[in-house]
């Protein structure tokens, strides 16, 4: 119960604090770590599949709520990538950086491919700009700014293999 | 003992994503109106409580920060106040008191050294910046009025003054409002005027000021009037009238214009004496 209170407790903060207090004042040209698909990571490393499909679901809808013309889509893409990392959960090397940073980036970067490629068919918004101007170097951000937050995670003792 | 964490089954997982899907599906497919109602209500459930925390503490921190620069405002402004204050005080003081028109003598502003309190003497001791021709019995004022006057020469730049409130002090004064003249004495705690009749006409409120009758003074040669205190300088107010039965004169109580208690700058009025020497041993 102590665990499953900590996990949560984390993962609510990095995904809330991190994109609305932190992200902004970290942001470089406009680039900003995705602090709700590193929460996410946190949250599959730690509690398994189904916690991380429903609380991608969670957190993709309380992002969907500031864009309702595409209510649901972040919602959809947080689950599909909170059930793969789940699944991933069981085959990582733990408490490697590289492979925390690797993670991170490739989640980012699956997830946004997935949103953009569903935004670009829905609307008139394009696919590659936004994925060479936001998403790449985005992902590589999140991918550094991700590994001393699951090291942390790591120090309170939520991040764990599965047995 | 440590609790086994909760696993899900496969089929548990599987049917969480399907779950999830589905209402992701329903969301996206809902109409364009629809889609921003549905916002709309689940904001006020999932995020409008972290807001209003959010923003709550955002307005503290801002009102902190608020705060502190305004106390830091109001401390410089205080600062700044209390100066202009000093300043406006020691223009004051520098200023001295409006002479009657015709007066040309010159005040000597002298700052107040030293203070002496005995049964028999209350006096303080002046030093002016530059050297003063002063002599003895010259009259001393303050910005409000008259102080005293000029007791012992020390030098050129100092010299005791004996203070209106000396057991023996007296000096000439008038009922401005009425031209009574009478002499002005300090009697224990207050000051009196005296030698003005019972049926002369004196009212509480009315101002007192220096006549420029001179005073006799035991032990001091004047033969020119020297010493002369002018007339003019505020004494006090009136602030207590009597007339016993069994007296000639009004029991009249004063109170000064001028403070004893506390002076930083006086103003010695030098012309008058200015050419005056006093006689060997004469003068205190």
């Amino acid at each position: 119960m102590r665990n499953f209170a900590r996990t949560t407790a984390l993962w609510v903060l990095v995904a809330f604090v991190g994109e609305t207090m932190i992200g902004p004042a970290i942001a470089i040209y406009g680039v900003r770590p995705d602090f709700a698909v590193i929460a996410l990571v946190i949250l599959a490393l730690s509690a398994g599949t189904a916690p991380a499909t429903a609380g991608g679901f969670i957190l993709g809808l309380v992002q969907d709520l500031s864009n309702p013309t595409l209510l649901g889509l972040q919602a959809l893409s947080k689950t599909g990538l909170g059930f793969g990392l789940g699944r991933l959960r069981s085959r990582l090397v733990y408490g490697v950086p590289v492979v925390e940073a690797g993670v991170v980036f490739f989640s980012v970067l699956a997830h946004d491919v997935f949103f953009l490629l569903v935004q670009s068919n829905l609307t008139d918004e394009s696919f590659f700009w936004p994925l060479l101007t936001q998403t790449l170097p985005g992902a590589l951000y999140s991918g550094l700014a991700g590994v001393p937050l699951l090291r942390l995670a790591e120090l309170l003792g939520i991040l764990r293999q599965e047995d | 003992m440590v609790a086994k964490p909760f696993r899900f089954s496969l089929r548990g997982e599987i049917l969480t994503l399907v779950v999830c899907v589905v209402l992701s599906f329903v969301l996206l497919l809902l109409p364009g109106d629809s889609r921003v109602v549905v916002a709309d209500r689940l904001g006020l459930v999932l995020t409008a409580p972290y807001w209003t925390v959010r923003n709550f503490g955002a307005d503290v921190f801002a009102t902190q920060k608020e705060n502190a620069w305004l106390k830091k405002r109001v401390a410089e402004l205080e600062l700044m106040a209390s100066s202009v204050q000093r300043m406006q005080r020691d223009a004051d003081r520098l200023a001295g008191p409006a002479m009657d028109p015709g007066f040309d003598g010159e005040l000597v502003p002298c700052r107040v050294v030293m203070r002496q309190r005995s049964r028999f003497a209350n006096m303080i001791k002046i030093s002016s910046l530059e050297p003063v021709a002063w002599q003895p019995w010259q009259p001393v004022i303050s910005g409000s009025g008259y102080l005293g006057r000029v007791r012992t020469v020390i030098s050129d730049t100092e010299a005791w003054v004996e203070l209106l409130t000396a057991p023996e002090f007296a000096v000439g004064v008038e009922i401005e409002r009425t031209g009574l003249l009478g002499v002005l004495r300090p009697r224990a705690d207050r000051f009196t005027v005296q030698m003005v009749g019972r049926d002369e006409d004196v009212q509480v409120g009315d101002r007192v000021i220096t006549s420029g009758i001179a005073e006799i003074r035991e032990g001091v040669d004047d033969p020119g009037g020297t010493g002369l205190t002018p007339r003019g300088f505020p004494v006090g107010l009136i602030v207590a009238v009597a007339s016993p039965s069994e007296q000639i004169f009004k029991e009249i109580m004063v109170e000064p214009a001028a403070s004893f208690k506390y002076n930083e700058t006086v103003f010695v009025v030098t012309p008058l004496g200015s050419q005056y020497r006093p006689a060997p041993g004469g003068g205190g």
